[in-house]
């Protein structure tokens, strides 16, 4: 009689653990970064490493656009991460981890553009080849010009313009990123957004015809 | 320099592909943590940007409720030329 009442009740305690152990595992993975977030806050900063692990591309992914120096752009990307180390406990979780992040990220990359600019004394447009030369003194001409050269003619037309403009240039035409995300990651207004992108366009058509 | 070249540069940057972290980075990121570990505390402004939203609610109930409340009590009570001419009625008199 013992028995058959026990084994209902073992039945059920084992379906109990077995519920519990589903619910809180011992060892389980971090799934999300809130998560680990919560566990940094707690006294964990060694989990900060995973974050960084996680977000790392993501970062490069920004950065590389305005650093094409591997060093260079490691150590602005680690300066990213050790800007957003340090002010952890302003994320309040309202967006997303890498959102806050990625603004981090591009506020680093226009304090770099800006140091750059202050050190950078004047720029020369280097020598071109003969093709990209001819495609930038020929407006009618139709052929294309190879993927790195017009990478190479952009990045030094670049340079000409101020960090600002290179920064809404980068993020709108080459990021394809919409004028309320670009508002959100640089804190400026839509207004402002669109005016710089704007001009900024028009400086680069200058510095490209100054150029030839 | 026409919109089509412009863009034909811009389409080029675009198909660039993105320079890869090394596989330490995540643990030189963590070198440099542990030499200078401090975490900025929160700035009264950091702490009252958090709180924004919630404050402002709270802050907007407040007035309605003040207003509300305002409202309802000198509904019940005379107007102001109504307790003037009380004020006054014994002023009149006397003279």
């Amino acid at each position: 009689m013992t028995a058959v009442v026990a084994s209902p009740l073992a039945c059920f305690a084992e379906h109990r653990a077995d519920k519990l152990k589903r619910a809180f595992p011992t060892e389980r993975p971090v799934s999300d970064d809130a998560e680990l977030l919560q566990r940094i806050r707690s006294g964990a900063p060694e989990e900060f490493a995973e974050l960084v692990r996680r977000h790392q591309s993501h970062v490069y992914a920004i950065l590389y656009r305005y650093e094409r120096d591997h060093h260079r752009l490691e150590d602005l990307a680690q300066d990213t991460f050790l800007k957003a180390w340090r002010s952890l406990e302003q994320f309040d979780g309202r967006a997303p981890f890498q959102h806050w992040l990625s603004k981090i990220a591009v506020h680093a990359a226009l304090d770099h553009l800006r140091k750059q600019k202050r050190s950078q004394k004047e720029i020369g447009f280097p020598e071109l080849g003969e093709d990209a030369l001819e495609w930038l003194h020929n407006d009618n001409k139709q052929s294309d010009l190879e993927a790195s050269q017009a990478r190479e003619i952009l990045a030094n037309a670049m340079r000409k313009l101020s960090p600002e403009d290179q920064l809404v240039l980068t993020l709108l035409e080459i990021e394809d990123r919409s004028v309320k995300e670009i508002s959100t990651l640089t804190g400026w207004t839509a207004v402002t957004v669109r005016v710089r992108a704007l001009r900024a366009r028009a400086r680069l058509k200058k510095a490209l015809e100054g150029s030839k | 320099m026409n919109n089509r070249k412009l863009n034909q540069l811009f389409n080029a940057a675009k198909t660039e592909t993105p320079a890869a972290p090394n596989e330490g980075f995540a643990f030189l990121v963590m070198q440099q943590i542990q030499r200078n570990p401090a975490r900025a505390d929160l700035a009264i402004s950091d702490v009252i940007s958090m709180w924004f939203p919630r404050l402002a609610m709270v802050a907007a109930a407040v007035i309605a409720i003040c207003v509300v409340s305002e409202m309802v009590f000198s509904s019940n009570a005379p107007s102001l030329s109504e307790s003037a001419a009380q004020l006054s009625e014994p002023l009149v008199a006397e003279n």
